[in-house]
């Protein structure tokens, strides 16, 4: 049915709706139910508790009633028969009918007589026994005969026969004239009546009910035999209740306490009025709390079948949310792993079936978009197929350029220089007069034809070492520089007297530190920055530097001149290719402005760096870093 | 999927449903085992009709929740026992106890079958129970204690015949409950200071001619016919003989009476047979037999024949008549 597992081991990260719907809902849903059938369970409890306190006192009092009009009818009617017998003479026959008519017609009266007012029975009479003149006695010291003397209807306390029925002797005054007592009527008036109403009485599962006199003596039980056992009630909690408040109904009804029996129970009672009776009802503890223990099952049943079915209904709408979300992704796999003719079919009738249907249409669109990309893709890898072709083609004559270029620079390496070598060689032959004979003048002249054919070889080897390195065609050769031993050569190259008068100042250490570098580009590095230090400053001084750093592991030089500086809006760009401070046709010093653009070059192949400062009129000053292990 | 969800719901609510409900069987019906001493199955007596209102009234309908299975012993005797021993063996839920023979018998053959009497003597003295108050055992019912009544009836015939020196009691010499109420009855007639003159006849063909004969020899003033189903059957006859000696006859029930006997005084046979149906009842519900008191006759009954007093050439006084709850003109 449902994928328990499946839902469960949803991945926590994100996944499963479904069991977090089962979760939450299933919880709120619990916790709900449970405060409801909790809830309802101790309102109901309280309600049984209520109800069987309320029976009780209806039952009571209902019963109570009964019996006090059926005794009440039983004195009356007796009244009645008093009233007649008192037209006639005491023992005679009418009286003797007349109580004879009342226990044969009235199965409440047994036997019947009639007293004379000295207290001798002058007639008796019964409808199950023959009385003899014999049998009639002395009822002067009777409590029967006193009584009714004094003009007050008698009641006994309740007695029973030998056969266990309950009598109670009842008599009245026999009025004479002038409002005389002449006599008195008796009978045993037969209360089986009352243990009928009392064995009747059943209530809730196991409910029950007897009778008290107003010493708390049982007068009727369902159980004859109780009655006749006369065992103490006093203990009895209804009993005891009632004794205590012998003329008012019970104020707690359905107490707990002890029973007739011994056993625990809810009692109650209601007093017989006038009688000085009273009621008792019980109802067994455990029966009484048998309903609730039902209660008790049913409302854990209850809460089970209604978790169970909370959870049927919240995994059902969980699923019927999910279904069509876990449609949707399943198609979204589908279509995505290229199967874009799926269609995904979600009926939910909500906003999910509108999101399928909008998915649905959009792998449609997807599918015609992909089919034009498609012949897109087609077109411009034809495209493409095409300009790599001509990259191609570009490629090979770059290569055949760059070959070409190779070649010129070899060639033009030879051919520019070899020319430029013989005029500088034949020009310094003539100047020195191995020729012949040269006047001041002319060597003057062949002087600056030297200097400046020297000027343009080293612009021309500059040119080349620039379009080697722009080939990427330069090596790098390292070796063991000793710094002390680099330094001093390049020193011994200014060593030569200046035309200028500015001094060269050359500071570095003496000890052994040496550089694993190319040394020939670390010299030209150098004598490039001193040949322009020294180009550039008119007076002054050049300060060389030369610092081993052990922090960085490198060695610092730093070429100070005092010269005309360098303006700030051209430090940016000093070291590109054919950068110069002035650029002008008319411009004061020389050079194509490659030295520099092949300084940072060679200090990037090294593995340095290289930064300037300077300031127009102020100076300049280059500072050169090589790691002790440029390369 | 909706198929299943809802096929599980269903389901849950039906085992529900079933773990709280009782399961509802057909209930058995009861099985009352009644002998009829007198009568037919045409003809039945009009106790059954009392005992059936009886039954009714309390929710019982023949037939329809409950079963009389009825026997008639046809006045004999010797035919109860057997009857009792059948419906021990058919397993009858109750045995109504309509005399002291079937009484016995029951007794005597099943400990666990309630049995209802409508006994005619003390059931203490005759062993039946062991208390009003507490029979225990399986016997349970009413007692109309002929003992005490005898008198009353003899009180009565005097009444009838201030002059009445010489009384005589038919009976059947093989019944034990008469044979009872012929002690009873020895005992009323000596403490009015009479004579008595004992009748004994023995089924199933008493000589009753012979009976009426010695109490006409005896010069008998008046005639207790003790009730027992040998009687009832032959209590038409009786009272022919009766009338045609001019016997003043006393009787024990009303029905005999109804049979042409001058005068009846007993408990109303068919209030008892209603009491009785509120034992079975009861004792359907669960009851034990043991725990419900035996109880006494309410109302006691005078049955006056005038037609036979006529016959017989007797006057019934006024207060007689007065008293009577039937009169028979």
């Amino acid at each position: 049915m449902w994928n328990w597992k499946e839902i469960f081991s949803a991945p926590v990260r994100g996944g499963g709706i479904r069991r977090r719907l089962l979760v939450w809902g299933l919880s709120l849903f619990g916790i709900a139910l449970t405060v409801v059938v909790v809830t309802g369970y101790f309102y109901t409890v309280r309600q049984i508790e209520r109800d069987a306190a309320e029976l009780q006192t209806e039952l009571a009092s209902v019963t109570a009633e009964r019996i006090h009009n059926f005794v009440r009818r039983k004195i009356e009617r007796f009244s009645d028969t008093a009233d007649a017998l008192s037209l006639y003479p005491l023992g005679s026959k009418e009286q003797q009918l007349l109580v004879r008519l009342l226990v044969k017609n009235d199965t409440s009266f047994s036997d019947a007589s009639i007293i004379d007012a000295r207290g001798m029975e002058v007639l008796k009479v019964s409808d199950r026994r023959v009385y003899f003149p014999s049998d009639f006695s002395d009822q002067s010291k009777s409590e029967k005969f006193n009584k009714a003397m004094k003009g007050e209807d008698y009641i006994s306390p309740v007695h029973t026969s030998d056969r266990a029925q309950p009598y109670v002797t009842v008599a009245i005054p026999l009025w004479g004239a002038a409002q005389s007592i002449v006599g008195v009527a008796s009978a045993e008036a037969d209360l089986s009546f009352l243990w009928e109403v009392i064995g009747k009485i059943h209530f809730a599962t196991a409910g029950y009910g007897y009778l008290v006199d107003e010493h708390g003596n049982l007068i009727a039980h369902k159980d004859a035999g109780l009655v006749l056992k006369r065992i103490d009630l006093r203990q009895v909690a209804g009993v005891k209740r009632f004794l205590r408040n012998p003329t008012r109904s019970d104020p707690t009804p359905a107490q707990e306490g002890q029973g007739l029996m011994g056993s625990p129970v809810l009692a109650t009672y209601w007093p017989v009025s006038e009688l000085g009776w009273a009621i008792i009802l019980e109802e067994p503890l455990d029966a009484a709390l048998a309903k609730v223990e039902i209660l008790k099952r049913s409302a854990l049943l209850l809460l089970a079948i209604g978790l169970v079915v909370g959870a049927a209904v919240i995994a059902w709408v969980s699923s019927r949310i999910t279904g069509p979300i876990r449609e949707l992704h399943q198609g979204a796999k589908i279509i995505g792993s290229g199967n874009l003719d799926y269609r995904v079919d979600i009926k939910s009738r909500d906003e999910i079936e509108w999101l399928g249907d909008e998915f649905n249409k959009m792998a449609g669109e997807l599918k015609v978009s992909y089919a034009t990309l498609e012949q897109k893709v087609k077109d411009k890898t034809g495209e493409l197929e095409k300009a790599n072709s001509e990259l191609e083609q570009a490629y090979r004559s770059l290569l055949v350029a760059n070959k070409a270029k190779d070649e010129f620079l070899s060639v033009m390496s030879h051919e520019l220089r070899t020319p430029l070598n013989v005029i500088m060689g034949y020009t310094g032959m003539i100047k020195e007069g191995i020729i012949g004979n040269v006047n001041a003048e002319q060597a003057r002249a062949l002087e600056k034809v030297i200097g400046r054919s020297g000027d343009l070889l080293i612009m021309i080897n500059q040119i080349l070492q620039a379009t080697s390195l722009e080939a990427g065609k330069v090596q790098l050769e390292k070796h063991d520089v000793p710094l002390k031993n680099f330094l001093d050569n390049i020193k011994s190259n200014y060593d030569l007297p200046m035309n200028k008068g500015i001094a060269v100042h050359w500071d570095y250490p003496v000890d052994s530190v040496s550089i694993q570098t190319d040394g020939g580009k670390l010299k030209h590095i150098l004598q490039n920055l001193i040949n322009n230090a020294i180009k550039f400053t008119e007076q002054g001084s050049v300060t060389i530097t030369a610092r081993y750093i052990s922090d960085a592991r490198a060695v610092q030089f730093q070429v100070k001149d005092t010269g005309i500086g360098i303006p700030g809006e051209m430090l940016p760009v000093i070291f590109e290719i054919f950068h110069q401070v002035d650029s002008s046709e008319t411009r004061t010093y020389g050079g194509v402005g490659i030295g520099l653009y092949i300084v940072k070059k060679y200090t990037d192949l090294l593995g340095g760096e290289i930064e300037v400062k300077s300031a127009l009129g102020e100076g300049t000053t280059f500072t050169l870093t090589i790691p002790v292990d440029s390369i | 999927m909706k198929e299943k969800i809802v096929l599980s719901v269903v389901s849950t609510f039906i085992l529900a449903s079933f773990s709280l409900a009782e399961a509802q069987q057909p209930a058995k019906i009861p099985r009352i085992g009644f002998i009829f001493s007198s009568g037919t199955p045409a003809d039945p007596s009009p106790q059954l009709e009392a005992f059936r209102l009886g039954l009714q009234g309390l929710g019982y309908v023949e037939g329809k929740n409950v079963l009389i299975e009825r026997r008639y012993a046809e006045g004999r005797l010797d035919r109860m026992s057997p009857f009792v021993h059948e419906f021990v063996q058919q397993k009858v839920d109750v045995i109504m106890g309509v005399n002291n023979v079937v009484i016995r018998a029951a007794k005597e053959a099943t400990k666990t079958i309630p049995i209802v009497m409508i006994s005619s003597v003390d059931p203490v003295v005759a062993g039946y129970v062991e208390s009003f108050a507490h029979p225990g055992g399986n016997i349970t019912g009413l007692a109309w204690l002929n003992r005490d009544i005898s008198a009353k009836r003899v009180e009565l015939l005097k009444e009838l015949l201030p002059k009445m020196s010489r009384v005589g009691v038919l009976w059947d010499a093989d019944g034990p409950g008469p044979a009872i109420a012929f002690k009873e009855y020895t005992a009323a007639v000596q403490a009015f200071k009479l004579e008595l003159r004992s009748l004994e006849v023995r089924g199933p063909t008493p000589d009753l001619s012979g009976a009426f004969q010695a109490a006409k020899t005896a010069r008998l003033d008046a005639l207790i016919v003790v009730a027992n189903p040998l009687m009832g059957q032959h209590a038409k006859q009786i009272f022919e003989l009766a009338t045609k000696y001019r016997l003043a006859s006393m009787t024990e029930e009303g029905r005999y009476v109804d049979a042409g006997g001058l005068i009846s005084y007993g408990a109303n046979l068919a209030d008892l047979y209603r009491r009785a149906a509120e034992y079975i009842v009861e004792i359907l519900k669960g009851a034990k037999p043991g725990d419900l008191q035996v109880k006494l006759p309410e109302k006691f009954e005078i049955f006056v024949n005038l037609k036979t007093a006529h016959q017989i050439g007797l006057v019934i006084p006024q207060h007689v008549l007065i008293q009577a709850d039937k009169v028979i003109k």
